[in-house]
């Protein structure tokens, strides 16, 4: 029977921890970009770490606010249309901004700018788990289920693609598959969906030169190491120099020009060079009990939106955050993924937490 | 429901906790690779990036005269630099920069507008007031920074003794090159953090300031045995001598001949070590010790030298001269200009430097005679002085002597020799006999106080003083009436020998036309101080070393004697009687009882005036020699004025009166011996002269 339970406590601080500690380690690693070599470094070495304090405020509000409202309102039609009409929307509209470094990936509302790739990911966890829920015992319909599960997921995945932008992509695809992987469909079909994008991913990568050059530089990160295969290597140098303890909070070297943009995807390999080993596994603990909790919210969502859902959060979460890291660590290439809570970036901490809104309601509810 | 757990969802959930665990594991076994395993390896491969060890340069020490006056300094300056990256727009500061420092408008135009720079060079180096106006516009991203330039304050003085230094300060010649590594000091090695854009941090947060001489071990500073005043006076007379006769080249040499401390070592051309670079390599050379030349009849002391050490000639022996002419074998040697002697006495084969005499001398010494006493002098060997260039000269062994060899030589052809090597063979009939190593350098002064005193080489006996004190007397002739009238110095006994040496032709023979003149003698000429050697390389006009080299001798002299009672550092272990004793006792264990005795009133000739002996006025004379009255009183820088000869009987001013500088001092003087005998140690060497 449905019981109405408080909401995880431990869910709500590993979020609001890793939260924090990532506006410390985003206040160590941007403060010296005040010392940009040419031009254009903030004048404030609390340039990044204000920003992102400002929006940790809204992002934790944002939360509180989801997390009152019965996660099953999401499950409504109009809702899920709405929200992946205005995303879809935003997503086209994006394409037509200006480019930042060569991509064109967020929205200037004048005071901050927003990332629409970033909230996609969690309209189309609902939607998926909307259209999922209601194709229970048919999960393996093309026409009912696999089709329009497809659609909701590649036509958000090809319009980041344009930006461009693979990593968010990739993500996408991997969310989507986990939660058709708990929706009950079989193994054998994601391997035919794998022969189909295997080809198509390889054509992908290899049709952009920077693409290519990631991956071999990841196959490769020593042959050119001033060049493509410099950011591997210095975050490589960050994380083994830490050692069992690390060098001390603050005392990151490498963030001084060496790691380009310790703040935002390479912060980890800052935790590993000021907090070593120790540092690193508690932030991996922390992800591990996000996920282990958010699984078990869903494990015990009474119905299968909640379940579904549940899992699409925790696979956004925890699945980015391990992909995140193994780029740090040289085991993947270079993706452009953020890792959630502790990269400086104020969309994907609002999507993240709204997230963990949703799955906090969703720890309220059991079967 | 049944329980979550057995549900087909929650097993697929679970199977995903499980595959997220598995991830987190291999990154726990990647972090654990990385940062407890392989740790130290990233921790060099951080460090090679993230630290650099700067040198902050020393500076480079001074090099000092005996006296304590610098020849050669390090001076500060500023250098003018920009940070691009720091300016609003390169235009302006390229046009206040290009008009106070002269820098083309374009290029510095050019450096400023690369805007990923963080530092050009503008100008290095900039004087001083020009380096103030820019630090007054108080210009965005225009900065100063101090470096070290050297400084040679008396420009030509001494240049090709003291060398030049490169831009990095690294000696390049000369001193600067041989004692480098002393002088340079030991950079200041800092380690310090460095970003990816090269810049340096001290602290996280705070760009370092680099302080130029921060931790820098500065160089020692050398104290040279050099006498400012001295070069100066040798350069200024060699350098009117050269442009008088349009000189090829020219150099003198003055030296104490007792301790081997050269006094002056001057080269003519000369150019400035401040603007090295300007002036072609053969004006930067020190011809005195570079410079290898065929003597010529100044060689003729050595012959004679020879022929009295060997026995084979005495003082008073008559030479036969063969009216002007000795065939050997097919050759026939003349006299310069084809004067005829008959017989000479030695002094007069000097005095009237006859070559035919000379040969005569140098064929009964014999071969291996003469070339083992030429070797003694140190012919044929470098001196050992402490600059670069130095050459050994040419002195051929005995086997590959033709016919025409020895009696050639004996007159100065057929060997060559450098002016120090003269200079130092003149030092040893000087100083009664003792070949001395020629120096330069007195002291090395550390920055930590040490003090490191110049080992001297050991003198060596080379001549009896027999033999020396009979030269001193024979070389007086040639002064007194021979060909090196000219050298003579009012006031003092001169002794030395002219020489006009014809150049040899490459290919054989002699110019008719290209000679060497030089003159080298020693003064006074019982009592020396001094020696000097003065050399004219293909003189225009006169060629004759009596005409030519002699006056130079002259003036440098008597300056040199007016002077040397004021040496600002009276170097007490230089010229005191007791470590002359002491020195020669040790490098000649077996020095006769007589040798002694005779040397110890003979040292007390260079005794200084101490500084109390001025202070007292004019001493009482009376009764003194006229050449001992002399000498005391150019002591004391009075020139005199004789009336009479013989022995002292009055004096104005009297005893006890003030001295000024370049004073008159008249003295009367009568054959009437005085009543008393002299007591002071001082007179003893008229007794041995005698």
């Amino acid at each position: 029977m449905a019981k109405k339970l408080a909401s995880d406590r431990y869910l709500f601080l590993s979020a609001l921890t890793l939260s924090c500690f990532g506006l410390l380690m985003i206040y160590s690693a941007s403060a010296m970009q005040i010392y940009l070599p040419a031009a254009g470094g903030p004048a404030n070495p609390f340039h990044f770490v204000m920003k992102q304090g400002f929006a940790l405020l809204v992002g934790a509000f944002l939360a509180w606010a989801v997390h009152a409202v019965d996660y099953r309102e999401f499950n409504r039609p109009a809702v899920v249309a709405v929200a992946m009409t205005v995303l879809v929307a935003s997503l086209v509209a994006v394409l037509f901004a200006h480019p930042v470094n060569g991509t064109r990936r967020w929205i200037d509302l004048g005071m901050f700018s927003l990332q629409p790739s970033e909230f996609m990911k969690l309209g189309l966890i609902l939607a998926l788990a909307a259209l999922l829920s209601r194709r229970e015992g048919e999960e393996e319909n093309l026409q009912r289920t696999l089709i329009p599960a497809a659609a909701i997921v590649l036509v958000p995945a090809g319009l980041v693609l344009a930006q461009p932008d693979f990593g968010t992509a990739f993500s996408f695809v991997a969310i989507a598959s986990a939660m058709l992987f708990v929706a009950g469909v079989r193994l054998r079909y994601f391997l035919w969906a794998a022969l189909l994008l295997v080809p198509t991913t390889w054509a992908y990568v290899m049709s952009a030169p920077y693409r290519k050059d990631r991956l071999m530089t990841f196959l490769n990160p020593e042959a050119d190491p001033l060049g493509k295969g410099f950011q591997s290597l210095q975050s490589l140098i960050a994380v083994g120099t830490g050692g069992i303890s690390g060098l001390g909070l603050g005392n990151s070297k490498q963030k001084l020009f060496f790691l380009p943009y310790p703040y935002t995807d390479f912060i980890y390999a800052i935790v590993g060079e000021e907090l070593g080993f120790i540092g690193c596994v508690l932030v991996l603990g922390v992800f591990g009990l996000l996920l282990a909790r958010g699984f078990r919210a869903a494990v015990n969502s009474p119905d299968s939106f909640g379940r579904l859902a549940g899992t699409g959060i925790c696979v956004m979460i925890v699945f980015q955050a391990l992909l995140n890291i193994s780029v740090v660590l040289a085991l993947v290439p270079t993706k452009g993924i953020p890792l959630p809570f502790l990269s400086y970036g104020g969309s994907a901490l609002w999507a993240d937490l709204i997230a963990v809104g949703i799955l906090l309601n969703i720890s309220q509810h059991s079967s | 429901m049944s329980d979550p757990g057995s549900n087909p969802a929650a097993k697929r959930i679970w199977i995903l906790l499980g595959a997220g665990c598995v991830w987190i594991i291999i990154l726990i076994a990647r972090l654990a690779d990385l940062q407890l395993h392989r740790s130290e390896e990233f921790a060099v491969k951080a460090k090679r990036q993230q630290e650099r060890t700067i040198e902050l340069p020393p500076r480079r020490g001074a090099i000092l005269d005996r006296t304590g006056e610098p020849l050669a300094i390090t001076a500060s300056v500023d250098s003018v630099f920009a940070i691009p990256s720091e300016m609003d727009g390169p235009e302006p500061t390229a046009k206040v920069l290009s008009d106070i420092l002269g820098v083309p408008h374009a290029e510095v135009l050019r450096k400023l507008s690369d805007r990923e720079r963080d530092f050009v060079w503008i100008a290095r180096r900039v004087q001083e007031d020009l380096a103030d106006r820019v630090s007054a516009r108080k210009l965005k991203g225009v900065r100063l920074i101090k470096e070290s330039i050297r400084r040679y304050p008396q420009s030509e003085l001494a240049s090709s003794v003291l060398g030049y230094v490169g831009l990095d300060n690294q000696g390049l010649s000369g001193i600067e090159f041989r004692f480098d590594r002393a002088i340079r000091g030991r950079p200041a090695r800092v380690t310090v953090l460095r970003d990816a854009a090269q810049r340096y941090y001290a602290a996280p947060g705070r760009p370092l300031r680099l302080e130029r001489d921060g931790g820098a071990v500065e160089g020692a500073a050398l104290s040279l045995t050099l006498d400012a005043s001295i070069q100066h006076i040798a350069e200024k007379e060699l350098m009117e001598a050269f442009q008088t006769y349009r000189a090829r080249a020219g150099s003198v040499v003055v030296m104490d001949p007792y301790s081997g401390e050269i006094l002056a070592l001057a080269s003519a051309p000369v150019f400035d070590p401040n603007r090295y670079g300007e002036f072609d390599p053969e004006f930067r050379k020190c011809r005195a010790i570079a410079d290898v030349y065929e003597p010529g009849s100044t060689f003729k002391a050595f012959t004679v030298a020879a022929g009295l050490e060997t026995g084979v000639i005495e003082e008073g022996d008559v030479i036969d001269c063969g009216g002007g002419a000795l065939t050997i074998g097919s050759t026939t040697i003349h006299e310069h200009g084809r004067s005829r002697y008959g017989a000479l006495p030695v002094g007069d084969v000097l005095a009237f430097s006859s070559n035919i005499g000379s040969a005569r001398i140098g064929m009964s010494v014999g071969r291996t005679g003469f070339f083992k006493v030429l070797r003694n002098l140190g012919f044929g060997k470098k001196t050992g002085i402490e600059i670069e260039g130095e050459t050994a000269g040419l002195l051929r062994d005995v086997r590959s002597w033709s016919a025409l060899t020895l009696p050639t030589m004996s007159f100065g052809q057929e060997i060559g020799v450098t002016l120090l090597q003269m200079a130092r063979g003149y030092s040893a009939i000087a100083n009664g006999g003792m070949l001395v190593g020629p120096h330069l350098i007195s002291e090395v002064r550390y920055p930590d106080g040490r003090v490191e005193k110049m080992r001297r080489p050991a003198a060596e006996r080379v001549l009896s003083e027999k033999t020396a004190e009979t030269l001193r007397r024979l070389l007086q002739l040639v002064v007194s009436k021979g060909t090196g009238k000219r050298a003579a110095v009012p006031g003092f006994t001169v002794a030395g020998k002219t020489g006009t040496a014809q150049k040899a032709v490459p290919g054989g023979g002699y110019s008719r036309d290209r000679f060497v003149a030089s003159f080298i003698g020693f003064v006074p000429a019982d009592t020396p101080r001094v020696v000097i050697a003065v050399e004219v390389d293909e003189p225009k006009g006169k060629q004759y070393g009596g005409d030519v080299a002699a006056p130079v001798f002259s003036a440098v002299a008597s300056q040199v004697m007016q002077l040397l009672h004021e040496a600002p550092h009276p170097d007490e272990s230089r010229t005191t009687p007791t470590t002359l004793v002491a020195e020669l006792s040790r490098s000649a264990p077996v020095l006769s009882p007589i040798l002694t005795s005779d040397l110890v009133p003979a040292s007390t000739r260079f005794r200084r005036p101490s500084h109390g002996l001025s202070g007292d006025g004019f001493p009482d004379l009376s009764g003194q020699s006229a050449r001992d009255a002399t000498r005391t009183l150019a002591l004391l820088g009075v020139r005199v004025r004789l009336e009479g000869s013989g022995f002292v009987v009055a004096q104005e001013p009297p005893p006890g009166a003030a001295i000024e500088p370049g004073t008159w001092a008249r003295l009367t003087l009568s054959l009437n011996p005085p009543d008393e005998e002299p007591a002071a140690p001082a007179f003893a060497p008229e007794a041995q002269n005698r």
